[in-house]
């Protein structure tokens, strides 16, 4: 009895100590960890460690918020004034001019009543850049800051990551071209069928309720503690939605500008969720990490800027509300704006930009030349950051290319070979979209078959529905089969839900068409001229 | 290379040892005390040794402003020395407490384990701070103002309004920190470089533990040595220690502070009264939050002191008189210039008062301290609920009390840092009944009564302990 007793109180004791060690463990270990990490691959020594102040170590571990003040000690120019709302990270590590968002001269900014006062007032003040953080402050969200610098016109998306964000101030309004790509307001009677809703560990459904018990318009959600979202399209959160409701593919040298009016309490997290070729989700892009407070009970306008990597296809929006509250949205707009901008680089942190497709016949990452004027400038900057000073000239030098032109590198450049098809589909379950490409006749050298993919969807349901992709066919092979294949959705994993494993589907009608106009080879500006190509008009 | 090394060496004597031995003379030549309290008195006076160099420096930037950096190192070296100088001639005072120091250790298996393993907490929070740039936020802020302070070497400046690149100071409590730090660039020459103020933090641990140790005695040198590793090993303070944020400096301060109020109500001379003012005092310029302190310390002496009530009231008045010599300036000038004397909240900045803001709220709801539940789970008993940043210690400070509720009577110490965290915990209710959540919003703030739940909790330990192994 005396041995249990003591082992019981030697165990407690053991289990107090643990909860206090543990924790300061942890610390330890992992500083020491990106310690260790750093001086391994740069070849400090221990002392020279200690006496520097490098914030490449912060860099290599945090990203984000030290790959955007880097972005701002090399490239913003030397006079300019930042707003911002992070002043010591700013103060520290960039060496520019800059106003603390609690300086008193902001209060005639901060108090502006609409959105052509407060950019008078950003003007009159100097101000060239705003950096804003993830999270929200009231005095970015409560005032009418927020609607400024997310208006297209007035400001533009100069780099994001991590939630991080830069934007440069315009110098005098312009009006962006901007196209609609999601619209979604609540009338009532409008279809909750542009929705789904995600409640952590269950399936995605349809939101049942148009509205909630209050009577407010709009999907609602309610969250009990426990994570729930509602996002954009049907299917799986896993899976592109498939272009069903959206206008057109993702544009990587597009900026994208969400408003939407929202009701609700507890914290809203709002992100751009996007897919690669494949279908497959890529990743995701915070928007906002707002709060709702007792005022937003009756709407609130959010507003974002946002841009997504070279390799994202489609996206999603997804809302989610976080300890406790309720959301209720209200309208969604999604507007695309076709901005060229030099300098607009998507922050990643492995600095990568590669073709998915690519990777699965070379063994080489390929950088893409994705932007045509100042090239000297884009090459320069991603050599920088690759830490290599040579022009590569010579392909397969250490396994990275530099090639002109746009599409895979196993096309022609001449988007002669671009296709589109349109299908009217209808059924349910998984599928995959194939091309068959065969060789010419004549052509003996040419290597056999080549199979592609364009990636996985999903058959929408008893309704027909048009579908319409694009197909890059690759050289030298002059014939090519469309075709579905039927897949077990149990591959995906993790995320199967109500995929049924059955696949039915009734395939309505489909068109192909090919682009007969050459577009310029360096930019890819020019209209593409579709002429049908499949069903051959009878003769 | 080698010679910044020597430097850091001459900084850390110089502002470790110099200045805990130059207070520690002069509280012994003011209070002359018996040869048993000599340990006590150099434990509670040494973590005011950098106080006192942090005042001393930011006295000579404003008096004596745009002078060389050799100047002021030799200000203060003289300044220090001058101190010293009784020390040095009666050598015995600095070597009496030292050999009371080695004689409690010098037997015991349980507090050499606990002595190596807190000497290991010390050693892995140096190399922590020396190997990691500083990036937590209020840590930046402290090290932009020691270089700005550094620049101009002109403590007028501070607070900052559109500094140099357009630096804004968002606090203006007395900037203790800040002013430490310029002292470190003072022997560094490059202000870019951070590595001499990221080294003071873990320093006040020492301080901390040799007063748990002086305070408790050879008797009670186990649940000493456990105060010691609780408070200083919480994983909030050790996290916070390791970004070299402010909060090791609060703590040691206060609990010195705490110390200084048991002395007088023991001893009872006005010379004890006039030094425990001035240690507050300074104890009150490290933060704005130590405004505090004072009534805290005042109620809790005036409680437990059993001397006559006119004696207890002559001594309070004492002890003012030495807060006001220490921090009464700085607390004078803020209510001259803010009309408000803690000015280190946002909230007091214009920009905050704009019509619609609703700042309040959105801080209750981002730290989840919006409704009723949650203010009093997540608010005021988050010592209790927050495990990850408190440990076990508040669960285990309340199963101790009762344990000596129930077999022996408080002593007087025990009785003060009672106080202290009864006092505290009042004005949280007060305030969370007032509406306000200034307090409760910010784990931190109530670190400030740490190292008293961490003493009980030690005697919960180490009750617990020896009901397993020594009966």
């Amino acid at each position: 009895m005396r041995f249990i007793r003591k082992l019981f109180i030697v165990s407690a004791l053991l289990v107090i100590v643990a909860f206090q060690v543990l924790p300061s463990a942890e610390v330890f270990l992992f500083r020491l960890k990106t310690a260790y990490e750093y001086n391994a691959s740069h070849f400090v020594g221990i002392l020279q460690q200690c006496f520097s102040n490098d914030e490449k170590v912060l860099r290599s571990k945090h990203g984000g918020k030290f790959d955007l003040l880097y972005y701002v000690q090399n490239h913003l120019e030397k006079d300019s004034l930042t707003l911002v709302f992070r002043q010591n990270d700013f103060a520290t590590f960039a060496d520019r001019k800059f106003i603390s968002m609690s300086d008193p001269r902001l209060v005639k900014l901060y108090s502006a009543h609409t959105v052509d006062e407060c950019y008078k007032e950003l003007r009159r003040l100097g101000i060239d850049y705003v950096f804003c953080p993830p999270y929200d402050l009231p005095l970015i969200s409560k005032t009418k800051l927020a609607q400024t610098i997310a208006d297209i016109n007035l400001t533009q998306l100069e780099y994001s990551g991590k939630g991080y964000r830069l934007y440069k101030v315009l110098e005098s309004p312009k009006s962006a071209q901007v196209k609609t790509v999601f619209a979604y307001g609540a009338n009532k009677g409008e279809e909750t069928s542009k929705w789904s809703v995600w409640n952590k560990g269950l399936a995605n459904s349809r939101p049942n309720s148009i509205s909630d018990p209050k009577n407010t318009p709009g999907i609602y959600i309610n969250n009990n503690r426990t994570f729930s979202a509602i996002y954009t399209g049907i299917g799986h959160i896993a899976l592109a939605p498939s272009r069903i409701f959206f206008d057109s593919a993702v544009n990587s040298r597009a900026t994208y500008v969400l408003k939407s009016n929202v009701a609700g309490y507890g914290i809203l997290k709002a992100f751009a969720v996007f897919y690669n070729r494949l279908g497959e989700y890529s990743g995701s892009i915070q928007l906002m990490n707002l709060v709702l407070d007792s005022d937003a009970a009756n709407g609130h306008d959010i507003f974002a800027q946002f841009k997504f990597p070279p390799d994202a296809t489609e996206f999603r929006i997804l809302y989610a509300v976080d300890k406790g509250g309720w959301l209720a949205v209200r309208s969604l707009k999604i507007d695309m704006a076709l901005q060229v901008s030099p300098n607009a680089l998507w922050g990643v942190s492995n600095h990568n930009y590669h073709d998915e497709t690519l990777t699965n016949v070379f063994d080489h990452d390929y950088l893409k030349l994705i932007s045509s004027d100042s090239t000297s400038k884009t090459i320069g900057r991603l050599i920088d950051d690759y830490s290599d000073s040579q022009l590569m000239s010579m392909p397969e030098t250490r396994g990275k290319i530099l090639y002109t032109g746009r599409g895979n590198i196993d096309n022609a450049p001449s988007s002669a070979m671009r296709y589109k098809l349109v299908a009217q589909l209808s059924g349910s379950g998984l599928f995959e979209l194939l091309t068959i490409h065969y060789p010419h006749a004549s052509n003996a050298e040419s290597s056999s078959t080549i199979v592609k993919s364009h990636g996985h969807y999903m058959f929408p349901g008893s309704k027909p529905v048009t579908m319409e992709t694009l197909i890059d066919a690759p050289t030298g092979l002059a014939d090519f089969r469309v075709a579905f294949k039927a897949v077990d959705a149990s591959r995906l994993g993790r995320f199967v839900g109500d995929i049924p494993n059955e696949c039915q589907a009734v395939v309505h009608s489909m068109s192909v068409f090919k682009n007969t106009n050459s577009m310029k080879e360096f930019t890819g500006e020019g209209t593409p001229v579709w002429e049908q190509v499949f069903p051959v008009a009878a003769q | 290379m080698y010679s910044q090394l020597l430097s850091l060496l001459v900084f850390m004597v110089i502002t470790f040892v110099m200045s805990s031995l130059s207070v520690y003379s002069l509280a012994y030549l003011a209070i002359k005390p018996d040869k048993e309290d000599m340990l006590k008195y150099l434990a509670i006076s040494a973590p005011f040794g950098p106080c006192l160099i942090s005042f001393a420096v930011y006295l000579l930037m404003y008096l004596i402003p745009l002078q060389s950096d050799f100047f002021y190192i030799a200000a203060v070296f003289v300044l220090l020395s001058a101190c010293m100088a009784y020390s040095c001639l009666n050598f015995s005072i600095i070597l009496e407490p030292y050999r009371q120091l080695l004689s409690i250790y010098h037997k015991g298996k349980l507090s050499k384990v606990l002595l190596v393993v807190l000497i290991l907490l010390i050693i892995s929070l140096f190399i922590i701070t020396a190997f990691s740039p500083i990036f937590a936020n209020d840590p930046l802020q402290y090290f932009l103002e020691g270089r700005y302070l550094y620049l101009e070497k002109d403590s007028s400046l501070y607070p900052f309004t559109s500094y140099l690149t357009g630096y804004y100071s968002q606090t203006r409590h007395p900037p203790f920190y800040s002013v430490l730090i310029t002292w470190s660039y003072f022997f560094l020459e490059d202000p870019n470089i951070t590595l001499f103020g990221r080294l003071i933090s873990p320093f006040f641990i020492i301080y901390g533990a040799l007063i748990f140790i002086a305070m408790s005695g050879a008797k009670h040198r186990s649940t000493a040595l456990l105060s010691a590793l609780a408070t200083y090993g919480t994983p909030l303070v050790y996290m916070l220690v390791s970004v070299s944020h402010i909060d090791v400096f609060r703590l040691t301060t206060y609990l010195a502070s705490a110390c200084w109020i048991y002395m007088v109500s023991k001893k009872g001379k006005t010379s004890i009264a006039i030094v425990a003012g001035v240690a507050v005092g300074l104890s009150m310029r490290v933060h704005a939050s130590a405004i505090l302190l004072f009534p805290f310390l005042g109620v809790g002496y005036l409680i437990i002191s059993q001397d006559k009530l006119s004696r207890k009231v002559v001594l309070s008045l004492f002890m003012i008189l030495g807060m006001l010599l220490a921090c009464g300036a700085d607390y004078y000038r803020n209510i001259m210039v803010y009309g408000d004397i803690i000015s280190g909240t946002e909230e007091v900045l214009d920009v905050y008062s704009i019509e619609g803001l609703n700042y309040g709220e959105y801080i209750d709801i981002r730290r989840d301290i919006d409704t009723i539940p949650s203010i009093i789970l997540n608010g005021i008993l988050k010592g209790f609920t927050d495990i990850g940043f408190f440990g076990f210690a508040y669960w285990l400070a309340g199963i101790s009390i009762m344990m000596i509720l129930r077999s022996r009577k408080f002593t007087k110490m025990e009785l003060i840092y009672l106080f202290q965290v009864l006092l505290f915990y009042s004005v949280v209710l007060i305030s969370v009944l007032l509406g306000k959540n200034f307090i409760i919003k910010n784990s931190r703030y109530f670190l400030m009564v740490q190292p008293f739940v961490a003493y009980f909790a030690a005697v919960g330990f180490y009750e617990i302990y020896k009901k397993a192994f020594y009966r």
